[in-house]
């Protein structure tokens, strides 16, 4: 029963103070460029002033880089780290490329870069290399620079059209609530002065109120449907016609897919030896074949089985395999 | 279906001459791999031809048989191998030495090897020990032997694991026979000469030259004339009619070969024979395939080693980083 009460969080534990999230359960760990986590206390006390080294590694940090850790692995926050400095060399897009395989050779490199740097594996070397790129390619980093690629832009309009439809939703559901209300109040009203008025029978007259009411919501169900009907045709038509920017890129609303042109396939019957006649399903009933093999039981019928199986399958593994020349193929 | 089968394709040779060159090609190549520093007279002397290779497996093929014929299943002595299981093995025994010499690896433990594949590929259910309880002298080291060539002799067959075997085209043929030919009384009283074709034809090579209708109707008609009967008019009037003549010279002349083959078929050599090649063959065996060698020993220690590196590597506490190699490394 302890798994309870157990939270795998608490054994969160600051290397450098060796205090945990169970003693302290408002710790919060904390991670900088190198990867190596602290304790929100001990960066408060470790730097007093703006920068000092990292406690593990030795490396000079900066206080205003720290942030709270949020994956478990110190690791990946560290990775993470590295792949935003990276990418914003390396910020080319699918479109600067002229084929898929450079555009894939370009990706693999800044792979590559990001887990050398993140295992320390040539750290100094694959430096430098960012360094050359950048000073190559600055006009291209600078062009690129807070651009955002096609799949993004697309994304981002398809959440405008969501919002969009959404608040249109909104907005029908309110004014249907507010007709209902309306007619509430209107049916009660004329209930009422009809009670007041009239001379018959009150059970009848609320009868006759309660089928009329029903009518009432028959038509507007009617008229309801009608109208969704004429709002669907106009969206079609919308979507079939205008070449407005909100509305007519309804064709585009996937995300772009990537087709790869293949040839259909094409069944071709394999080329088989020849083989010797072989009676079709009927003639083994009528050829007289069934005769002498062993009839099927009444639960092997049950189950969809008949002696015919076994009896075509002998024949046809006997005509079917005598190793014959297929070229003078009659029939 | 046969005729889409990797039997008919790679398996199923032109003529006894190509299987004869495919054996003397793996002799050759054994004596080539071994005594490329002896003189030719040395070769000869020390390591075994062509002829004494086809001696051994023919003698081991005898040896299948009788094996399968008296496995008994430990459990329950009743339970006899199947007739299908023993067909199965021989092909892969044979097939296996189309490309293997003999000195490469012993007929004692590729026999049983394959048999125990065949077991498994036609559904005869044994587990390992009892299989070895049939073995004779050392069950554990037997055991070892059999999974240790397991997977080497899958390789040799190219994976290519299923049998066509005769004895449903045989069934076939008798169903047309009774009904097509009812002339002949009683076909089953064949049965026990089929059998006894059947089993003979695996000890000879038109298993890997003949497909297995062929070998169905040479069993058959084999049977029929032992019988004093005769089954000639039903193949050329019934079986081939009309157009289809000019087939019926290929199945003729098939049966015909196989016929041959079978009653040509060699008696196992003599004991003394036999005891000379395989001291001959002890000495110029490939020692790394020879289980009783220190190099075997040397070499299947260094294997388990590797199999097992995560039990043995003591736990790293660090997510050592620098133990990690770039993707590229590998």
């Amino acid at each position: 029963m302890t798994d309870c009460y157990y939270d795998s969080s608490y054994e969160m534990q600051c290397p450098a103070c060796k205090g945990t999230k169970y003693r302290n359960p408002q710790m919060k760990l904390m991670v900088n460029v190198c990867g190596h986590p602290l304790c929100d206390a001990c960066v408060r006390m470790y730097f007093l002033k703006e920068s000092a080294q990292c406690p593990e590694c030795g490396m000079v940090l900066k206080r205003s880089k720290f942030r709270v850790q949020v994956f478990e692995d110190p690791f990946v926050e560290k990775e993470i780290d590295i792949r935003r400095k990276v990418m914003r060399v390396y910020n080319k897009f699918e479109e600067d490329f002229e084929t898929m395989s450079e555009y894939n050779d370009y990706l693999e490199e800044v792979e590559q870069i990001v887990y050398n740097l993140t295992n320390d594996i040539n750290r100094l070397e694959t430096e430098k290399k960012i360094e050359a790129y950048e000073r190559l390619h600055r006009d291209d980093i600078k062009k690129n620079f807070g651009k955002k690629s096609k799949a993004d832009e697309e994304i981002q309009r398809q959440l405008d059209i969501e919002n969009l439809m959404s608040e249109d939703r909104k907005k029908t559901s309110q004014e249907e609530e507010e007709r209902d209300k309306i007619l509430r109040e209107k049916s009660k009203t004329s209930l009422i002065q009809e009670l007041m008025a009239s001379e018959g029978d009150a059970k009848t007259i609320l009868e006759d109120h309660a089928k009329r009411l029903e009518e009432e919501k028959k038509q507007e169900h009617i008229v309801r449907e009608r109208e969704q009907l004429a709002k669907a045709q106009a969206a079609l038509k919308a979507k079939e016609f205008t070449s407005g920017v909100k509305i007519g890129f309804s064709a585009m609303i996937n995300a772009p897919v990537n087709t790869v042109k293949e040839e259909k396939y094409v069944y071709q019957p394999p080329d088989l030896p020849f083989t010797l006649p072989v009676p079709s399903w009927d003639e083994l009933e009528s050829g007289g074949y069934l005769n002498h093999v062993r009839r099927a039981s009444p639960q092997a019928n049950a189950g969809g089985y008949t002696e015919h199986y076994a009896c075509l399958r002998a024949l046809q593994d006997f005509m079917g395999s005598h190793n014959l020349p297929s070229n003078s193929v009659t029939t | 279906m046969y005729g889409s089968s990797t039997q008919f394709r790679n398996w199923t040779f032109q003529d006894e001459k190509e299987v004869a060159n495919l054996r003397t090609q793996a002799n050759a190549d054994f004596i080539n791999k071994f005594g490329s520093h002896m003189t030719e007279e040395e070769q000869d002397s020390h390591f075994l031809n062509v002829y004494e290779e086809r001696m051994m497996v023919h003698s081991y093929e005898n040896t299948l048989k009788d094996f399968c014929k008296k496995f008994r299943d430990p459990r329950d002595s009743r339970i006899r191998m199947l007739p299908s299981v023993m067909t199965t093995a021989q092909h892969y025994f044979k097939r296996f030495y189309l490309y293997n010499s003999v000195m490469d690896y012993h007929p004692k433990e590729i026999l049983v090897t394959c048999v125990y594949l065949a077991c498994k590929i036609e559904e005869f259910y044994v587990t390992i020990n009892d299989f070895v309880h049939n073995v004779r002298g050392d069950k554990k080291k037997a055991a070892e032997i059999i999974l240790n060539n397991e997977l080497q002799l899958t390789q040799e067959l190219q994976f290519n694991l299923i049998i066509h075997q005769p004895f449903r085209p045989v069934e076939g043929l008798l169903i047309d026979i009774k009904t097509r030919f009812q002339k002949l009384q009683d076909p089953e009283r064949l049965r026990p000469y089929i059998e006894d074709f059947l089993e003979k034809v695996n000890l000879t090579d038109a298993i890997v030259l003949y497909s297995p209708g062929q070998i169905a109707l040479a069993a058959v008609t084999t049977a029929v004339s032992r019988l004093g009967d005769n089954l000639d008019q039903y193949v050329t009037d019934i079986l081939f009619p009309g157009e289809q003549r000019e087939h019926l010279a290929v199945l003729v002349e098939a049966v015909r070969k196989i016929k041959k083959m079978v009653k040509n078929v060699e008696p196992p050599m003599s004991d003394s024979k036999r005891r000379e090649i395989e001291s001959k063959l002890e000495r110029c065996r490939n020692q790394q395939n020879n289980p009783n060698s220190s190099q075997y020993r040397a070499n299947y220690s260094e294997i388990d080693e590797d199999d097992l590196p995560i039990a043995q590597s003591p736990v790293h506490e660090d997510m050592g980083v620098e133990r990690l190699r770039s993707p590229s490394a590998y």
